[in-house]
């Protein structure tokens, strides 16, 4: 991780602004309530880190709405919140008045594509500077904790996580919201590969 | 049309029981399976070679459009949930009722190019149960909130009971006593042959009618119990009338 410019990691940053700034507006577009994202903390994060900040879970269960991807990169994403976070996010989101919020399977529906738009709008900002060949799967929900979350994902312990953290403001409500990036160790290479080149087209 | 290619996969598409459309970055559609025919009541003929928008305000609809087209270059998969959207696609219910629908939009990919395969599911009835299992729980809710307030309730009122049964037992026992020590005494008058016939019918009348007197509280004690007179405490005469 050590060998990554920083220069390539505030490229990175953009782009995941970028595409988090896009997600609102869309957000926006669609519903009812005013949400505003905030500028999101970007980290890259080893397997081991991940375990580390699971703990900020406390073990528990979490709602995410997962997407995987194969191809110029491999690897899946995930945006992540604690599961009474992300009821009382939709609940505000679709402007249901609630007193428990629950996350049954319409709820969750929403959440997926809630999770769907802000995935769609970072992958596309990375996506649009890759220009390659890149398949993706559709969104699913999923409740597990975050140490299990990328199981059937991790091939080694090499893999890297890109982990982004923004906070979801809608009406009264505050939800911190996470998105995992998990990459297999090339596909990384390939993004900062891409983004190093793309740092020497540009014009002084 | 992608249908001419006697694609195996056009054939399964056909019979899946959800709405499948696949449509061109042009939005003409290149298949409309028999779901879609059924739910929208709008035949393949009319739609197929067509532009989708026309037959559909929703996709006409810029925010739809948006989200899709990065779907025409391989991008990532989009979802509308019936939630947010309710219905991409017109097609009521027999009764006229709306067909929620829970809506995926894939890149497809044929030799001439990026096609968008939208999948439509019903989910209606889905909605439906959630709705009724919501209110069910809700009422379940309420009723156990007001069991638990009626148990608290009546648990109050056996305390404040036990404590009026304890306090009239009290009352009732010095009379008693009283009663027990004076028949005592009339038996060892009687035995020591100390008083006249006449001396102890008098001492036995007055312990009758003390002994009456006695009977008497008990029985208004057990009215005060059953028709809830003023003496009762306040929260088990309110458990009576409840």
């Amino acid at each position: 991780m050590a060998d990554i410019p920083e220069s390539s990691m505030d490229t990175l940053r953009e782009l995941i602004n970028i595409g988090i700034g896009r997600a609102a507006g869309t957000l926006n577009e669609l519903t009812r309530a005013r949400v505003i994202l905030e500028v999101p903390v970007v980290e890259l994060i080893s397997m081991e880190d991940l375990r580390n900040h699971a703990a900020s879970f406390n073990g528990r269960d979490t709602s995410a709405v997962k997407i995987d991807f194969n191809g110029y990169i491999a690897g899946s994403t995930a945006m992540v919140f604690n599961t009474p976070g992300a009821a009382a996010l939709v609940y505000a989101i679709t402007g249901e008045e609630f007193e428990k919020p629950e996350l049954d399977v319409m709820m969750a529906e929403t959440l997926k594509e809630v999770g769907n738009i802000c995935i769609n709008g970072v992958m596309g900002s990375i996506g649009n500077i890759l220009h390659e060949r890149i398949t993706y799967t559709p969104p699913r929900y999923e409740e597990s904790t975050v140490e299990h979350l990328f199981k059937t994902n991790t091939i080694d312990s090499q893999m890297l996580i890109v982990l982004v953290n923004t906070r979801f403001l809608v009406s009264e409500i505050d939800v911190d919201g996470y998105i995992m990036m998990l990459f297999e160790f090339a596909s990384l290479k390939n993004v900062f590969t891409k983004i190093a080149q793309l740092g020497e087209d540009e014009p002084c | 049309m992608l249908k001419g290619s006697g694609d195996i996969v056009c054939t399964i598409l056909e019979y899946l029981p959800v709405g499948i459309c696949i449509i061109d970055s042009d939005y003409v559609v290149q298949i409309w399976n028999s779901c879609m025919e059924q739910w929208t009541g709008v035949g393949r003929d009319t739609l197929i070679g067509t532009d989708l928008r026309e037959h559909f305000p929703q996709v006409k609809k810029e925010t739809f459009q948006n989200r899709i087209e990065g779907v025409f270059t391989g991008g990532t998969p989009v979802v509308f949930s019936s939630k947010i959207h309710t219905c991409i696609f017109d097609a009521p219910l027999p009764g006229g009722r709306v067909r929620r629908q829970q809506t995926t939009v894939l890149p497809v990919e044929y030799p001439t190019g990026w096609y968008a395969m939208v999948v439509c599911e019903d989910v209606t009835s889905l909605t439906d149960e959630i709705q009724a299992y919501r209110r069910m729980k809700d009422t379940a809710l309420q009723e156990l909130e007001r069991r638990e307030r009626a148990e608290y309730n009546l648990r109050v009122a056996n305390e404040d009971m036990l404590a009026y049964i304890s306090e009239a037992t009290v009352r009732l026992k010095t009379p008693m006593s009283l009663v027990e020590e004076n028949l005592q005494e009339i038996l060892h008058e009687i035995e020591e042959g100390t008083s006249t016939p006449e001396e102890l019918t008098t001492a036995l009348k007055m312990q009758i009618q003390m002994a009456a007197t006695i009977a008497l509280n008990l029985q208004e004690l057990n009215h005060a119990i059953i028709a809830g007179k003023k003496e009762i405490p306040a929260a088990y005469r309110n458990m009576i009338q409840q």
